[in-house]
């Protein structure tokens, strides 16, 4: 009795054993998903617990970033399965902009967008790029190389300017954005940008009433859309 | 035969001693030794050549575009001399255009050995959290302008705030704007 107990619990090591070993070398299921056709987009809402942002009309900016970003992840999963939408952190906590980084270049993300806002007298939309007007004639560091945190841009230099300007030219034929003023694409040394190899695009939105955040819902969801289409 | 009579023993010893005591106090800095030369030292009459009125454009964000300013400085042959003069008169006219909503001070401005680094220590930032990035951006477009009508060479200006670099929500003073 006693060598049937041993052999059988040698037969159920042999078999953990073996599926640990086949699991480890497998493709989780993250991965699996992501497939040649998926495309992941990082969605990064100023604030957070800590940092409240600017202030808005009738509250902060973490509050308003947070919801136009949820809306834009739900328009954009609903209307595209290929497309996955992630957000650099949760509502409530509180991580820093490296950490956010970090987070984004092991996702290996395909685009890093910065959601933010600000208090104005008229509607305005603009999109923000890291680094300067030259940074598209920057070689781009070979994959396994020492980059510092700064220069992380550099890897996707050449495809960022391009993914801006179709962003751009997208908003510029946007009837809902007719009445709003619309900013060419700037090229700066931004916090909520830095450290991430994908190309990343802040968007920064000018309200008038707290509630003016939907106005740019559809018309980023569609820019994004199109950008996706063009590329898959 | 005795080599030295006693008074001349005595002299000589004070003598050595005084002399130790002022080498020990130069170097431990308890005294500087300033020799006027041709490079440091410039008489009045001197002074009054090498000081001459410039007309300089001084640039401002209002809000809608960016305005400019004439303004008459005296100009020296010292460029930390001219950059602190014109950047004071920068602040003065954010304050009067509201750009800035109280007074800012200039506390140092330093050009690294290399000449390549401009470094400008203000009291406070002279960005208003509140702003889009797009105003913080001309407001540094228009310092950046009012500079290059001083230097003709390309430099990157640090921005700092009593000495550490300026800390903003959205921009990174960490490194440097070129000129």
């Amino acid at each position: 009795m006693s060598i049937i107990k041993l052999h059988l619990l040698i037969l159920l090591c042999i078999i953990t054993t073996t599926e640990c070993y086949r699991t480890s070398f497998q493709q989780s299921s993250y991965a699996d998903q992501q497939g040649e056709s998926t495309y992941t987009i990082m969605l990064c809402p100023q604030g957070d617990s800590k940092v409240a942002g600017r202030t808005t009309p009738d509250g902060a900016e973490r509050g308003v970033t947070r919801l136009w970003a949820e809306q834009i992840k739900k328009a954009l999963e609903e209307n595209n399965p290929n497309i996955r939408v992630v957000f650099s952190h949760n509502l409530g906590e509180h991580i820093g902009q490296k950490e956010k980084a970090n987070f984004a270049n092991r996702l290996q993300i395909n685009l890093f967008i910065s959601l933010l806002c600000y208090t104005t007298d008229n509607l305005s939309i603009s999109l923000y790029c890291y680094g300067n007007k030259n940074s598209c004639m920057m070689v781009q560091p070979k994959k396994l190389s020492f980059c510092p945190y700064n220069l992380a841009y550099t890897f996707s230099a050449s495809i960022t300017p391009q993914y801006t300007n179709l962003i751009y030219n997208n908003f510029l034929h946007n009837p809902q954005l007719k009445n709003i003023a619309i900013q060419q694409p700037i090229y700066a040394p931004l916090n909520c940008l830095m450290g991430i190899k994908a190309p990343a695009i802040a968007i920064e939105a000018g309200l008038k009433q707290s509630q003016d955040w939907r106005y740019y819902v559809r018309a980023v969801t569609e820019a994004l859309h199109s950008l996706m289409e063009q590329l898959l | 035969m005795k080599l030295f009579q006693k008074k001349e023993v005595m002299v000589g010893s004070i003598t050595i001693f005084i002399g130790i005591f002022f080498l020990y106090a130069y170097l431990n800095e308890f005294f500087v030794l300033y020799i006027p030369s041709r490079n440091n030292y410039l008489s009045s009459t001197e002074k009054a050549i090498k000081i001459t009125k410039k007309s300089i454009n001084l640039y401002f964000y209002d809000g809608h575009g960016i305005r400019q300013e004439k303004n008459d400085v005296l100009w020296s042959t010292d460029m930390l001399e001219n950059i602190n003069y014109i950047m004071q008169q920068l602040l003065l006219l954010f304050y009067e255009e509201k750009v800035t909503p109280e007074k800012i001070s200039l506390q140092t401005v330093l050009i690294s050995p290399s000449g390549q680094d401009l470094y400008l220590s203000f009291n406070k930032t002279f960005l208003n959290p509140e702003s889009s990035i797009k105003t913080k951006l001309t407001i540094i477009e228009t310092i950046l302008s009012t500079l290059r009508e001083t230097q003709n060479n390309e430099m990157n200006v640090h921005f700092l705030v009593n000495h550490k670099p300026m800390i903003d929500d959205h921009l990174d003073f960490e490194q440097s704007w070129p000129m």
